[in-house]
């Protein structure tokens, strides 16, 4: 089975919203996906045992634009508490970590596109971020299993 | 005289921003003031000039948690302007929807956010790496509310199927039935995760509270009802305003609110309880027996027991309501525009929400007035910390912080609704 391609972002902060641009385009394209602005989601996915292709905007990533592939450990974990606003993407996978274990955790697959840190709210991609929407999305897709 | 000062960088597990200062003469809190600076959202003067029709969708946006709360309280007072009535199966609709939106906000909260205070763990993922089969569960309980606001409002947060008059769209029976299997798996869970609350160590605490909720003549309430209190309120919520003040206090940028001539008032899951016990299922009545909560209790810290029987409850009536439903004719109500002024509260998680709009003639907002349940539990929460001196001051200046914050989150306040994260300043005053 395909994975599922989960963009997270908010689409109200400018180049954050990459990652759902990125679920959007693979959406046309015929992948099942979800879009959220939190990570919680991919907990549900995962106990449903499925795999899960995460799209984030990530910063101090390198140039903005730059398209790179994670694994958990790369992600910082800093002293980020859950709260009701959700979780972070390191926080979730720590959880479904802890809840559903390793081999579990490890059905994630992290594609991270870097950006600038926003600084206000805008709708819209910058055009370096822009450009790199198709690379994201080609790496996201032959992770999620193709089509 | 000597000051003691703890700054804890980052009050977690609570919606929004804010700080807390308390000031500690020996056993005397003299000062306790809880410092809301999440900026205002302006989401009053946001409505004005909007059509009437625009404020559940516009207001839901006020908060993730409980954006049903939101778009019931805001429909049902456009509706009370308008003259028009919601009744039958889409009336039932809108009460399962709520019931969607308590179970998950609730569980969050009782899992997530406040056990592990009473655990002494530092956040959830410590209470995972311990409890995992109760995260595990409480996740599965979340879900099951998640269904039905999505089911019933198209998305699990800031549903859009919503309207005033009804819904754009209403479920058929074999919809509503699909989440049966979990409604009633989240249940069972939901009796185990209240029992495993009840051995949590409660904090002796009580103060004689005005206990401010809802009361319906005949169902638990969640849309309709009186306005109630412990101490004698009895109103239509027409007459809100007259009987609740709210007013500026210069350190929050929430307003806070009190009962004309009496004061702070608590509202929430105890208030509701503690007014409409009777009104339970009863198997959520059975559970609050089971785990000793009564409606004589004044405990704030055992709110979550009140919030666990209420997820019971709501579950419970959840599956009662989708085996009962039969689709209505029309997805919604038909709406004429009139001029008018519109009231309702209705009971979000955390304690009676209540709008108000002023209408002209072409459907436009003139005026809204929203009174969030953490709003007008701000000035109840100071009062608690300042009866906590005594319990205060025989800990650890470590152990006091963590006690307020543990009380704070009794209400499981939500700051951004109420105007994020609590920066909790603690003082301690030497005596000369």
């Amino acid at each position: 089975m395909t994975a599922v391609v989960v963009g997270i972002g908010q689409l109200a902060a400018g180049d954050d919203g990459v990652g759902l641009v990125v679920a959007r385009a693979l959406a046309a394209r015929g992948f099942e996906t979800r879009e959220s602005a939190d990570a919680s989601v991919v907990l549900a996915l995962l106990e449903a045992e499925r795999r899960v292709v995460l799209v984030d905007a990530v910063v101090d990533g390198g140039a903005s634009g730059t398209v790179i592939r994670l694994v958990a450990g790369d992600l910082a974990s800093g002293p980020t508490p859950l709260s009701s606003h959700g979780l972070g993407v390191a926080e979730a996978l720590e959880l479904a970590r802890t809840l559903y274990g390793t081999p579990i955790a490890a059905r994630v697959e992290i594609v991270g596109v870097a950006i600038a840190r926003p600084t206000s709210t805008a709708i819209g991609l910058s055009p370096a971020v822009a450009a790199a929407v198709e690379p994201a999305a080609v790496l996201a897709a032959s992770l999620a299993g193709g089509r | 005289m000597a000051t003691r000062t703890i700054e804890v960088a980052v009050l977690a597990r609570v919606e929004g921003e804010g700080a807390l200062t308390l000031v500690l003469d020996g056993e005397a809190v003299v000062d306790a003031q809880l410092r809301l600076f999440e900026p205002p959202r302006l989401f009053e003067a946001m409505m004005r000039g909007r059509a009437c029709t625009e404020a559940p969708d516009v207001t839901a946006r006020i908060c993730g948690i409980c954006p049903v709360a939101y778009e019931m309280s805001a429909c049902h007072a456009v509706e009370d302007a308008l003259g028009v009535t919601v009744g039958g199966a889409l009336r039932e609709l809108r009460r399962l929807l709520y019931c969607g939106e308590w179970i998950e906000s609730h569980v969050l909260h009782m899992v997530m956010l406040h056990a592990p205070d009473f655990l002494g763990f530092p956040d959830a993922m410590t209470l995972a790496k311990h409890h995992p089969e109760r995260v595990r569960g409480s996740l599965g309980i979340k879900k099951a509310g998640n269904a039905i606001v999505a089911t019933l409002g198209g998305r699990e947060i800031h549903p859009v199927n919503i309207k005033v008059g009804g819904f754009y769209r209403t479920p058929g029976r074999a919809e509503l039935s699909a989440l049966l299997p979990g409604l009633r798996a989240a249940r069972d869970e939901a009796e185990d995760m209240l029992d495993w609350l009840a051995t949590f160590p409660f904090p002796a605490f009580e103060r004689d509270y005005e206990l401010v909720s809802l009361r319906h003549g005949d169902e638990y309430p969640m849309n309709e009802g009186r306005l109630v209190s412990t101490k004698g309120l009895d109103i239509d919520v027409h007459e809100f305003g007259a009987h609740i003040h709210e007013h500026q206090v210069p350190y929050s940028t929430a307003l806070h609110a009190q009962i004309v001539g009496r004061g702070s008032y608590q509202s929430g899951p105890l208030a509701r309880f503690v007014q409409n016990a009777d009104r339970l299922s009863p198997r959520a009545m059975a559970a609050a027996a089971r785990v000793g909560l009564d409606p004589a209790c004044r405990n704030p810290f055992r709110m979550l027991l009140a919030r666990g029987v209420e997820t019971i409850y709501a579950l419970d009536e959840a599956i009662r309501l989708i085996e009962g439903y039969t689709p209505p004719a029309l997805a919604s109500v038909p709406l004429a525009i009139r001029a008018g002024t519109g009231q309702a509260v209705t009971c979000a998680p955390r304690g009676i929400l209540y709008h108000r709009y002023v209408i002209d003639e072409a459907g436009l907002v003139e005026d809204a007035q929203i009174a969030p349940p953490t709003s007008q539990n701000q000035r109840g929460i100071e009062e608690d910390l300042l009866a906590m001196g005594p319990m205060l001051a025989g800990l650890s200046l470590e152990a006091a912080t963590r006690r307020a914050e543990h009380a704070i989150r009794n209400y499981d306040p939500c700051i951004s609704c109420s105007t994020h994260f609590l920066t909790l300043r603690f003082e301690q005053l030497a005596r000369p």
